[in-house]
């Protein structure tokens, strides 16, 4: 592919990507930025932990995604009962009184399986997640004595955030496989809270997402531009110091003079980011450079995408775990601020 | 005892009969003399004298001011300076103070004049008498000593003015421009022995020095950038440009041409341009960031 | 919303312009203070103009009346009794008298009553002077002492003890002009 074409292709993504964007911008309100955010990981060949209160829209949001996207879209809500194989198949006596076994959520539409939303997936078994995690790592199934490919998947997982009963929370290895977790949240603007109360249009989410353009996004090609988006654009060795400096900061933030009020900044992180979590930034950070019309990326890429890429990598000791949501944002701020570059 | 019973009735009668006139005169007698104070003290020349004269009064009955001697000369040797008069409902009592220059060669008696006061009021206008009061006098030179023997007392010096408040507020308000002053040199980092961090200054400095580097544009952005990390004591990026100049508003005079040097380094450091002019504006920008500078709190 | 630091900078400003102008003014008044005083010091270096502080004058005229000049010295302590503060006024007023008074007592002592015009309109001026100062400040002994004296030498003079009438000194019966010694 020479450079002229790779860049007017790459232009022409770009176009359809903003208009992707602003399509689903109209069946939710008020959550541009996860929408972006999620752009980001479609491109990057990411998958995407949402995290939120119940009804603030994440469903709505991964069906218009879905339907935008094209493709096939699949659901499962996650309770303590299900087992792996509810997953992949499901037995029953048929009309004719016979057992039957037909495909599950996952095998279901096969190959064209494209948007997979885990509702609820801490109140799953870790056996669940486990199927989960290979799925996402390695975009296949053992089924039936074979394997099953899904290359255009994406996986959503919902996290329940409220009840810590009867959950099992997932382990850190396996959050460590979600590009980013995402904090969707009530829309703050009250002319927003508005006409998500009383505009008709937002009553109705199957009508509403009937509205959308299909298929925007020819999800079958996805996995051959992502690496061209990868290639195409530059990290300088300025950025390179940069991102090296902020995972490092991650690790050890008092060399980098963060401190936070009360804090014993030297016990604080038990784990910092990981070198997947930190090459996950990198890409996120150039699908959001290429969004943003760049050949190259620039701080700010990856100050948008730092929290979301970030915040679920770094894992403090068990003292400040129960404080957690507090001081991930503070720390990451001292990060940001912190770090210079160049 | 019998022969004396007339005589001894006639004497009680009379003055039994002149007792009442008295207590009838008495009663009539709207304002009568009480006292005045008899100066038992010798005076000598110059001394005030104080005369109190009381006057018991009726009802109603005031002192008539008119008749009062105004302050001034009196004699040739004594002065009035100064009547008070205090009234109640029974009493009135006049002060008059005096001066007396009685000139003598050894000890005198002189008196001060009666006074005739007139009172106003029910029962008509009785004039009241205060008699003369007798003073008695003593010269300050010695008797004995003839006249071209005493010595005149010495003419007063001149007296120097005093320094005293001026000498103060010269001192205490040079202190407190002084004070101001180096406030003012501080802040504006122009005190170069506590010149301290100034984080443009320091820019400038070493921005001259960088230039004789062989591609000074990236050190010099590298330079402005530390300055104004530490001006802002974080990391500041081309978005956060705003916020900075909310908490840095001296620096808002400038704010084209920070925006200039963000996109600048943004070409130099990430999308890996030629550097071309960047040293020169980032010099001019460090020497315009440097006359807006305040000394942090 | 006031910008803290530009207050801290305004305030110092603000004090260092008061500070300067009240050094200033007063660093003025020292210097006149000052001046004044070398003036007082040394009162023959001085010279006399309209605005020349009083107790510069003050000065003058002693110096005036040290030199013997003792008409110059009442002229300008006649240009200093309408000052306005009563100290400094007493302070002329009695000098005026004495001086007055020094000068009747020599021609008084020296001539008698030959004089007497003289004497009299001196002791005259001594009195009313030394009055004045007394009443200005009435504890002023010197003053008291003073005017004592300027009534003794009062023509006719209070009269002497016996003893003086034979004395060396001129009587005023004896001297009297037209009246031969011993009565009509």
């Amino acid at each position: 592919m020479s450079a002229d074409l790779k860049h007017t292709q790459l232009a022409d993504w770009r176009q359809r990507a903003l208009s992707f964007e602003h399509e689903v911008g109209k069946a939710v309100i008020g959550l541009d930025q996860p929408i972006r955010h999620i752009l980001i990981a479609v491109f990057a060949r990411g998958h995407v932990m949402l995290e939120g209160d119940v009804g603030v829209g994440k469903t709505t949001l991964l069906r218009a995604v879905a339907r935008c996207l094209g493709g096939a879209y699949e659901r499962v809500e996650g309770t303590i009962d299900l087992m792996p194989n509810d997953l992949v198949y499901h037995t029953y006596i048929n009309e004719l009184g016979k057992p039957q076994v037909d495909p599950g959520p996952v095998l279901k539409h096969g190959e064209e399986l494209s948007v997979f939303f885990f509702n609820e997936v801490n109140r799953a078994r870790p056996q669940v997640h486990s199927l989960l995690l290979r799925i996402m790592a390695e975009h296949a199934v053992s089924a039936f004595n074979r394997e099953h490919f899904f290359p255009y998947l994406q996986v959503f997982a919902d996290r329940n955030r409220v009840e810590k009963e009867e959950t099992f929370e997932i382990p850190s290895a396996a959050r460590d496989r979600f590009m980013m977790e995402l904090h969707i949240e009530t829309p703050a603007d009250p002319a927003l809270r508005r006409a998500l109360m009383f505009d008709p249009k937002f009553h109705d989410a199957d009508r509403l997402l009937d509205g959308l353009t299909p298929g925007l996004l020819p999800y079958r090609e996805i996995p051959q531009i992502a690496p061209v988006i990868q290639q195409s654009v530059t990290a300088s060795e300025t950025l390179q110091q940069y991102a090296l400096d902020l995972w490092e900061a991650t690790r050890r933030p008092a060399d980098y003079g963060v401190k936070l009020d009360g804090i014993d900044m030297d016990r604080l992180i038990l784990a910092g980011a990981s070198a997947r979590g930190v090459s996950m930034m990198m890409r996120a950070a150039r699908v959001a450079a290429w969004l943003d019309g760049r050949e190259y990326v620039v701080p700010e890429d990856i100050h948008g995408i730092f929290r979301e890429t970030i915040a679920h990598r770094v894992f403090f000791n068990p003292v400040y775990e129960l404080r957690r949501t507090a001081l991930i944002d503070e720390l990451l701020d001292g990060i940001r601020q912190k770090v210079a570059a160049p | 005892m019998r022969k004396f019973a007339l005589p001894l009735a006639i004497i009680l009668s009379t003055a039994a009969a002149f007792a009442l006139l008295m207590n009838a005169n008495d009663a009539a007698a709207p304002a009568r003399f009480e006292s005045q104070d008899d100066h038992a003290a010798t005076h000598t020349m110059g001394d005030l004298i104080v005369r109190d004269v009381l006057v018991s009064t009726g009802p109603g009955v005031r002192i008539d001011p008119a008749s009062l001697p105004a302050p001034g000369a009196l004699s040739d040797w004594a002065e009035i300076r100064k009547v008070e008069t205090d009234s109640n409902e029974e009493q009135t009592r006049i002060r008059f103070t005096y001066q007396v220059f009685y000139g003598l060669r050894g000890p005198e008696t002189a008196e001060l004049p009666p006074l005739r006061l007139r009172f106003e009021g029910a029962g008509g206008a009785p004039d009241v008498e205060a008699p003369a009061l007798p003073v008695s006098f003593m010269p300050l030179i010695p008797p004995g000593i003839p006249d071209e023997k005493v010595a005149v007392r010495p003419l007063r010096p001149a007296e120097t003015l005093p320094i005293s408040p001026y000498g103060k507020w010269l001192a205490l308000s040079l202190i407190a421009a002084g004070a101001g002053l180096l406030y003012l040199l501080w802040m504006r980092g122009l005190l170069p022995m506590f010149a301290g961090p100034l984080p443009f200054r320091r820019a400038c400095r070493d921005l001259q020095r960088a230039a004789s580097q062989p591609s000074p544009g990236q050190a010099a952005c590298l330079i402005l950038h530390r300055a104004l990390n530490e001006t802002a004591g974080e990391a500041i990026f081309g978005n956060g440009l705003e916020s900075f100049l909310g908490r840095h508003p001296q620096f808002a005079g400038i704010r084209g041409e920070l925006d200039e040097f963000f996109a600048l380094s943004r070409r130099v450091f990430f999308a890996e341009d030629a550097d071309g002019d960047a040293y020169a504006h980032c010099l001019k920008l460090a020497r315009r960031a440097r006359l807006l500078e305040r000394r942090p709190s | 919303m006031v910008n803290p630091a530009k207050l801290r900078e305004t305030i110092a400003a603000g004090i260092l312009i008061l500070g300067s102008a009240a050094a200033a003014y007063s660093g003025y008044r020292l210097i006149g203070v000052l001046s004044v005083n070398a003036a007082i010091q040394d009162p023959s270096e001085a010279s006399l103009e309209e605005d020349t502080a009083p107790e510069a004058v003050f000065a003058k005229a002693l110096a005036f009346d040290r030199e013997g000049d003792y008409q110059e010295a009442l002229r300008l302590y006649h240009t200093l009794q309408n000052q306005a503060d009563p100290a400094f006024r007493e302070r002329v007023r009695y000098n005026m008298g004495t001086i007055y008074l020094r000068e009747a007592a020599s021609l008084w002592n020296a001539r008698g009553v030959l004089e007497y015009t003289r004497v009299n309109a001196l002791v005259a001026m001594a009195k009313e002077n030394l009055k004045e100062a007394l009443r200005l400040n009435p504890a002023d002994q010197d003053a008291r002492f003073n005017l004592e004296y300027a009534f003794r030498i009062t023509p006719p003079p209070k009269e002497k003890e016996k003893a003086n009438w034979q004395g060396t000194k001129s009587s005023v019966f004896s001297t009297l002009p037209g009246i031969p010694g011993g009565g009509p």
